[in-house]
């Protein structure tokens, strides 16, 4: 395992204090590598289905920025 | 890699062209509510995700949660309420559940459905936002003069209205394209309603030392009198660019907002926005959105340290000046002269003196932007 140490709004740390506590999270450490996991695992399928923007979307946007000179 | 979009995913509430037409073939049916410059502003922002990740005016508890903690009831900092007030009559006529088609100067500009309408404390809002409740305040007065209610729920943004400046516009997905295309994974974001002198030149360059592209965004709106009119901001900026950057290290694209003048809580929102843009920095000079005496010198950078999560990296910068010891531009952290051998820039020296026809001191303006000014017959708004 490695040990890493991050910086979160207090806020933040109080709803996940109440939250491993109400779903029976073991700790706020467990807590939130489990919601690591899943938003690790949604983001990487984010990237594959590459939901931003699609070829030809990507297209005319390059098409509009070459007509106003962004683009050579 | 370009700045994920504030909340991990850029919002775009634009409504499809097969969709309008039948909107406005139906539009009699429909409740409608003329909006004001700066509810028109919002709603395009919202609609093209400047304001990802929301999706339409704020409801009763996000607005409490932004008033009182400057951040979103899911944590996700945001410190300007983006809110659409309404008066007694139009809340009589508007009820949860309807579709209001929303009009700015005669013409449809987008669809408002309502999920909330609720009372607000205009007092608490003005503390809370603007740190005062003088009336004296812009931004204290527009709240004061607002709706007595607030209408919370999602839109959709109709893009109708002209104002000559499209081709200087690029929405976030068309900014994320460009910084891709050049190769740019660093963007620093400059904001600006004003003319270029050398201060604005020095700082911007500093920044543009460290990262591959400079983002300049002049922001086009409502004016007061005496202010650079909108063409000659751009004309001004264009000539800097064209004779004094690097090629291909720039991109200009103007905003459209309205000022809120809430200087430290306003210079956090205008980071999101440009973060949402792509930019992965963003400049933050002394009293960055402020007004008159109601902010510190450096309170609008000092806010940044209660946002460790913000996803967007804050460059702050003390006034530069003309040094005669140092011999070129300086700044108080670099300068070890007296104060007597510096020349300030001052804006109203400048404006004073290109009112006159005259270029002002070329240790405030470079004369070739001066003299682009000078080419407008007016370049000031009356």
């Amino acid at each position: 395992m490695r040990k890493v140490s991050i910086e979160i709004p207090e806020t933040l740390y109080r709803r996940l204090e109440a939250l491993a506590g109400r779903i029976g999270a073991g700790s706020v450490y467990e807590l939130v590598v489990d919601l690591l996991r899943e938003g690790v695992s949604r983001l990487e399928e984010d990237l594959d289905s590459g939901h931003e923007l699609s070829e030809e979307e990507v297209s005319r946007i390059r098409e509009r920025l070459r007509s106003l000179g962004y683009l050579d | 890699m370009v700045s994920r979009p504030h909340g991990g995913r850029l919002v775009r509430r634009v409504l499809p062209r097969d969709r309008l037409e039948d909107i406005l073939r139906d539009s009699r049916g429909l409740h409608q509510l003329d909006v004001d410059d700066t509810i028109y502003r919002d709603l395009e922002n919202i609609g093209y995700g400047v304001y990802s990740p929301l999706t339409g005016f704020l409801d009763s508890v996000e607005l409490e949660s932004v008033l009182l903690t400057m951040r979103l009831s899911n944590d996700l900092p945001w410190t300007i309420p983006i809110v659409l007030d309404i008066d007694e009559e139009a809340r009589r006529s508007i009820g949860i559940g309807d579709t209001v088609l929303l009009r700015y100067g005669g013409q449809p500009v987008g669809l408002l459905m309502v999920e909330e309408v609720y009372r607000y404390d205009k007092r608490l809002y003005a503390e809370k936002v603007f740190k005062t409740t003088d009336p004296a305040h812009p931004g204290v007065a527009r709240v004061m003069s607002m709706g007595d209610y607030l209408v919370g729920g999602s839109v959709e943004y109709i893009p109708m209205v002209r104002d000559g400046y499209e081709d200087y516009f690029l929405t976030p997905m068309e900014t994320r394209v460009l910084f891709r295309e050049r190769g740019w994974e660093t963007v620093v974001a400059f904001q600006t309603r004003n003319v270029p002198h050398l201060g604005h030149e020095y700082v911007q360059k500093t920044a543009l030392t460290f990262v591959d592209g400079l983002f300049i965004n002049p922001v086009i709106g409502r004016k007061k009198r005496g202010d650079f009119r909108d063409e000659v901001i751009l004309e001004a900026y264009k000539t800097l660019i064209n004779r004094f950057y690097p090629r291909g290290s720039v991109v200009m694209s103007i905003v459209r907002y309205a000022m809120r003048y809430a200087g430290p809580r306003e210079a956090i929102h205008h980071a999101v926005m440009r973060k949402n843009f792509g930019a992965t920095h963003f400049i933050v000079g002394r009293d960055h959105a402020g007004v008159g005496n109601y902010y510190g010198r450096y309170e609008a950078q000092e806010i940044f340290s209660e946002f460790p999560d913000l996803g967007i990296t804050p460059l702050f910068f003390r006034e530069f000046f003309y040094c005669r010891g140092c011999g070129g531009m300086s700044n108080e952290k670099i300068c070890p002269h007296d104060r007597d051998l510096r020349i300030y820039i001052s804006g109203t020296r400048i404006r004073e003196s290109l009112s006159r026809g005259v270029v002002p001191p070329g240790e405030m303006m470079r004369r070739e932007v001066a003299e682009t000014i000078l080419s407008f017959e007016n370049p000031f708004v009356e």
